[in-house]
């Protein structure tokens, strides 16, 4: 059985006449990264603040390692490492500093606490940044920063509100590499991203919500899955025009000169039959691949088909 | 608590608001005691601030001033040490690791402590220059030490409202009101009256901060 670091249940947020959250419901694996994606004002950064006992909910549970966010909230805090998606470093302490009030914030014991620091950077790849001053800092470097803090006591959970923004894409590179190692280090991560290209290099699970509402939660093949009944094929020929034979059910989206795109589920039967005939009619078939469509096509189709459902 | 304290004698060490917030209240003496025996027209030691007025009636007078001013300054540091984080509640990060209570109460006594040491840097001042203490110094000091401690609430109390500067003159206001309470008072429990506004702001401060870091 599946142990959950995170479960959330009818969550209930109302900022004034506003619902930040209606009966949003999800769970979170221990030991896995699981990837929060919405669009700005979605919801998902009123969700992270309850999930990391800063915001109450109006209604609903959630419960965090064990722990009811509403009543342990302080047994909560002390195991996760929280990085919000915005916030400002004390300009004029070294990172070192910083981070070494962190440790004695947290109670590591003193003969500790510098090779906890030195953990600390070194994860996040902040070593040569440890003796500059934090106002001398970029934007990108500021964000490790903040991993480094919320990675500094070592926390079971670590809840990352956009990690990737302002990172360059060597820098976010290194993100990733050091959310898997994470991972292997059995730390759960909960991270809310605008980047889908990174969720899906990185993540087992997905949460999607829309408009305060979860409308997806599972892993990525699912969220394939429940987006796509049907699979994209295209066939590609040397140089003359393609047709499709009759007796397959599927509907033709793209054609190109040499090239079609085809939704359908063709069985192997059916692709072998379609090449035979292209061939026989002297076509020089090239390829007949399935189009892969990446987690931004897919988020985006469902959010289309979420504002169909609403507009009708 | 101690962690916390820490964290804002570095910072406040580092952009220099430490000695300002020290040295101002301890050089009073030296600028009121010296600018008004220099008006005189001649140096003369004890130095004064009335010369009709005895070295002893000096101090106190002086002692007087040293206490509104100490008392009044409290407000500053407690107002001023964690404005910028309260403002981008980047405050929260403290709390995962500390509770809002504990980040306030932290406040409230770094900006004591910063001003009892003022006070005492004041004392020390016009025992040099009037070569003489005011009577009663040590109740004085009491009184002082719980004049900073509740301005210092007040200050901390203030901030979490609002981190806009232009509440520190509302800070300054009720100082004004409190002052001539703690001057004026003669027995403990006028005493005890600071020590207990100075917990009930430390609570609602605790309060108003989680409050406002949730939005």
């Amino acid at each position: 059985m599946t142990e959950h670091a995170i479960v959330a249940e009818g969550l209930l947020k109302r900022y004034g006449k506003v619902t930040a959250l209606r009966d949003t419901s999800f769970a979170v694996a221990k030991g896995t990264i699981t990837g929060f994606v919405g669009r700005n004002g979605a919801g998902k950064t009123t969700t992270l603040k309850i999930v990391s006992t800063l915001l109450h909910a109006d209604d609903g549970t959630c419960n965090v390692l064990g722990y009811d966010v509403r009543r342990d909230p302080y047994a909560i805090r002390g195991r996760i490492g929280f990085l919000p998606d915005m916030f400002e470093l004390p300009a004029v302490l070294t990172l070192r500093e910083y981070l070494g009030i962190f440790t004695e914030l947290y109670g590591i014991a003193r003969g500790d606490r510098a090779k906890r620091v030195d953990a600390a950077l070194q994860l996040t790849r902040t070593e040569e940044l440890s003796e500059r001053k934090l106002q001398a800092l970029s934007r990108g470097e500021v964000q490790r920063v903040g991993l480094a803090r919320a990675l500094i006591h070592n926390p079971d959970i670590l809840i990352l509100d956009e990690p990737a923004a302002g990172l360059d894409p060597h820098a976010r590179v290194e993100l990733k590499e050091l959310l898997r190692l994470l991972r292997e280090r059995g730390k759960t991560v909960f991270l809310s991203s605008h980047v889908l290209a990174d969720l899906e290099e990185i993540c087992d699970e997905l949460v999607v919500i829309r408009r305060g509402a979860v409308i997806f939660s599972g892993d990525i093949a699912g969220f394939r899955r429940q987006m796509r009944a049907t699979t994209r094929w295209r066939l590609t020929a040397v140089s003359r025009p393609i047709a499709l034979p009759s007796g397959i059910r599927g509907e033709v989206v793209e054609t190109g000169p040499t090239s079609m795109d085809f939704e359908g589920n063709l069985s192997a039967g059916e692709r072998a039959r379609w090449i035979a005939e292209l061939v026989a009619k002297g076509v020089d078939v090239c390829e007949v691949s399935p189009v892969r469509s990446t987690l931004e096509q897919e988020f985006a189709k469902a959010i289309e088909e979420e504002d169909e459902v609403v507009a009708s | 608590m101690i962690a916390m304290l820490h964290y804002a004698w570095l910072k406040s060490r580092r952009d220099s608001s430490l000695f300002a917030f020290i040295m101002i209240p301890a050089l009073f003496p030296l600028t009121a005691l010296g600018g008004a025996t220099l008006a005189k027209g001649h140096w003369h030691y004890p130095l004064f601030l009335n010369p009709q007025y005895t070295p002893v009636q000096n101090a106190t007078l002086c002692a007087q001033i040293a206490t509104a001013i100490s008392v009044l300054f409290t407000v500053i540091p407690a107002f001023w040490t964690l404005r910028p984080e309260i403002a981008t509640k980047s405050v929260t990060s403290f709390f995962f690791a500390a509770r809002p209570m504990t980040v306030v109460a932290s406040v409230i006594v770094f900006a004591f402590a910063l001003s009892l040491t003022g006070w005492i840097g004041a004392i020390t001042m016009i025992r040099i220059l009037t070569g003489t203490l005011p009577p009663h110094v040590a109740f004085m000091t009491l009184k002082v030490a719980v004049g900073c401690l509740a301005t210092s609430a007040l200050g901390t109390l203030f901030v979490t409202i609002s981190s806009q500067p232009a509440l520190l003159v509302g800070g300054y206001m009720a100082c004004g009101l409190l002052i001539p309470w703690i001057q004026g008072s003669k027995s403990s429990l006028h005493v005890m009256g600071g020590v207990a506004a100075a917990i009930v702001c430390t609570a609602l401060a605790g309060f108003i901060l989680e409050r406002r870091c949730a939005t």
